[in-house]
């Protein structure tokens, strides 16, 4: 692949690698870092991507480093955390809020609190729409690990979210 | 859901279709827009500043190129003829070896083809009264435009034309020992040598000269093969001259070597008086023990 097509179809992929970092952050600020981070190591990499992937994916992965990566830099710096301004999906109550659209950002919040190896596997199973095999060659995990640690966040946002089911 | 995985709970699916999260300010997009542009760019540097280097490499081979041909005169291959052979006696402060002049009656006796008389050898009285080695013959050469010798053997030794071979061994030979002796070490034993073996025959004093020069040489290597060259000649005035270096302490652990490797009589007597004295009985030993524990040198000079 020459540059020039590389160049064209990141910025053609640029609105999903930007919704799969808020989505994996909870913030859209925080995404633009991670984005941005990635873009960089993207930049990088460049002659790196052989097309055993799809580009989208490969640079889906590229995505989830620099989200780890961000993780990692505010874990140095623990009073910055991720979680900061996400809302607490228990806090509110869904009746009084009764809104669409506030019922979605306490899912979308529930799902950005789930432990950073679920929310990977989750976001992109849920709503990247990526199979088990893709995932684990994502993350570097195996297809089983990549269905239970599914199974354990899917059992985790029923707990959280069990208000709304019921 | 185009996926593999089982969802077994459609509740929990259709609750988490719900999801909104913020999404990106056009701003934002148009942020990162720019720094990936930002990055194309600074990223192509490296490939810009490749390309400029090798563009300007490629420029100024050429231009060599065409200097080269559009000014330059063809090259002319001036090869000299071979200056014909004339022996003088060399100068002594140009001589390592040289004591005094060699008389006509020793110049004589060292030239003499045949084997001398068996003799006995006394170093104790032989030793103060030896004479001196036969002076280095210098052949009459113009060092200063003279082809350098290492050029002229290695042309000798390349050369397909027996006749051209024989002209620049003639050529070589005539630079005198002084400048040809590791060149000869070097043409010796190929054929480039038996193209000119009737010559070297006719010319043996000035090429053994050379050999005799190489034992000066800095390099062991090369002394090293001047001392087996000089052993396998085996003649008796080489043997001679040999026994006028130990005596006359010049280059004695080179010539020591050379006569523990010859086979004739006079080196082995000389060796076995020399062994005894206490001067030479240490360097002797140790010159018989390292040829003793060489392998065979036979057939390495041909």
């Amino acid at each position: 692949m020459d540059r020039q097509t590389f160049d064209r179809l990141v910025l053609e992929h640029l609105p999903a690698m930007q919704r799969l970092a808020v989505r994996l952050t909870g913030r859209t600020d925080l995404a633009e870092d991670v984005v941005q981070t990635a873009l960089l190591k993207a930049s990088g990499a460049w002659n790196t991507f052989r097309g055993e992937s799809a580009f989208r994916t490969w640079l889906l992965q590229i995505v989830v480093h620099a989200f780890r990566d961000e993780l990692a830099k505010r874990k140095r710096h623990s009073s910055d955390s991720l979680d900061t301004e996400l809302i607490d999906p228990k806090a509110a109550d869904p009746v009084a809020n009764a809104g669409a659209a506030e019922l979605g950002r306490h899912v979308a919040a529930a799902v950005s609190n789930l432990p950073p190896r679920q929310r990977e596997v989750l976001v992109l199973h849920t709503y990247e729409q990526l199979n088990d095999e893709q995932i684990a060659r994502m993350l570097d995990i195996s297809p089983q690990n990549v269905r239970t640690t599914l199974h354990l966040a899917r059992q985790r946002l029923r707990t959280m979210l069990q208000r709304f089911l019921d | 859901m185009p996926n593999q995985l089982p969802a077994d709970d459609p509740a929990l699916d259709a609750l988490l279709d719900t999801a909104r999260w913020p999404e990106m300010s056009a701003e934002a997009e148009q942020r990162l827009r720019r720094q990936w542009l930002r990055n194309r760019s600074h990223s192509r540097w490296p490939a810009i500043l490749s390309t400029i280097s090798v563009a300007a490499v490629v420029v100024w081979a050429a231009s060599l190129w065409l200097v080269n041909h559009t000014s330059k005169r063809p090259l002319e291959h001036v090869v000299r003829a071979p200056k014909p052979l004339v022996i003088v006696e060399a100068s002594s402060s140009n001589n390592p070896y040289a004591g005094r002049p060699a008389t006509p009656l020793e110049v004589a006796m060292l030239r003499l083809p045949e084997k001398r008389p068996e003799k006995s050898v006394n170093l104790s009285t032989v030793a103060p009264s030896v004479q001196p080695p036969d002076p280095v013959h210098e052949v009459a050469s113009d060092p200063v435009n003279a082809i350098d010798p290492i050029i002229l053997a290695d042309r000798a030794i390349l050369s397909n034309d027996p006749q051209e071979r024989r002209r620049l061994i003639g050529e070589l030979v005539a630079q005198g020992p002084a400048r040809c002796g590791p060149a000869m070490l070097n043409v010796l034993g190929t054929r480039a040598s038996e193209s000119a073996d009737t010559d070297l025959r006719s010319n043996s004093a000035v090429w053994t000269d050379c050999l005799f020069a190489s034992l000066d040489d800095g390099r062991i290597a090369v002394r090293q093969s001047a001392v087996r060259i000089l052993a396998e000649i085996d003649g008796p005035q080489t043997t001679a001259r040999l026994e006028g270096m130990v005596n006359h302490n010049i280059h004695r652990r080179e010539a020591i070597a050379a006569l523990v490797q010859i086979r004739s009589t006079d080196a082995k007597d000389f060796l076995a008086a020399a062994a005894r004295s206490p001067d030479f009985g240490g360097i002797v030993l140790s010159a018989m023990l390292q040829h003793s524990s060489q392998p065979s040198l036979q057939g390495t000079i041909q």
